[in-house]
């Protein structure tokens, strides 16, 4: 199934987009969510682990969460706001 | 009310949604952006936000306060953008009819909104810029 990941503040610069698409078989999870986009980009791997998921605008705890065609997902990075 | 804005933020417009007559204390915060951070001189701040579920979030931590202390009302402004030194990134008005719950729902809701509203700050500096993150909690 086809997986839509909205990123923000500076995945956004490193992904050089607001979202990024992956490939998923079925029964996909957060794990080959994150996995996938660690490959993709090397260089945000520590921004990446520090994130959190975000799945129809609730957090998510964990990563064995197995993702639904047509979930938003959301990468949320360690938040600032305030 | 739960609102993101682009523009200049207002206390009297938190202030005067959460008023009535039996309310006894009105609480308010505001989060202000100041000029030096980490040793460093600011010169201006950047936020972004997930707008749907930072609304969802800051929702579901007033509905925690409303739920735990007698309150009257909580409204949140948060503001996103470009800020200037001085401008009010956030306000925060809670009110109730005695001052302790009010007081302590008002700590709770800015330290709660900090660690989990997913809310971006990126600081910009003469020679440099970062996106920060708030202390965890």
């Amino acid at each position: 199934m086809k997986i839509n990941v909205l990123v923000f503040a500076q995945l956004r610069e490193y992904f050089g987009s607001t979202h990024w698409q992956a490939d998923l078989p079925a029964s996909g999870t957060l794990n080959d969510l994150q996995k996938g986009m660690i490959t993709a980009f090397p260089d945000a791997e520590a921004v990446i682990l520090a994130s959190r998921f975000a799945v129809n605008q609730r957090y998510i705890q964990g990563l064995d969460h197995v993702l639904q065609a047509g979930d938003e997902i959301a990468l949320i990075p360690p938040v600032s706001g305030g | 009310m739960i609102e993101i804005w682009e523009k200049t933020l207002s206390l009297d417009t938190v202030i005067t949604k959460v008023s009535a007559p039996h309310v006894g204390a009105i609480s308010t915060f505001s989060g202000i952006v100041r000029n030096h951070n980490l040793g460093k001189s600011v010169r201006y701040l950047e936020y972004e936000c997930y707008a749907a579920m930072a609304e969802k979030e800051m929702a579901t931590i007033r509905d925690y306060a409303l739920q735990h202390w007698a309150l009257h009302d909580i409204a949140i402004i948060h503001r996103v953008g470009r800020l200037e030194i001085g401008e009010a990134a956030v306000v925060i008005a809670v009110a109730s009819a005695h001052r302790e719950d009010g007081l302590v729902a008002l700590k709770y809701t800015i330290d709660t909104l900090k660690a989990t509203v997913p809310i971006w700050k990126k600081e910009y500096w003469a020679d440099g810029s970062m996106w920060l993150e708030n202390c965890c909690g």
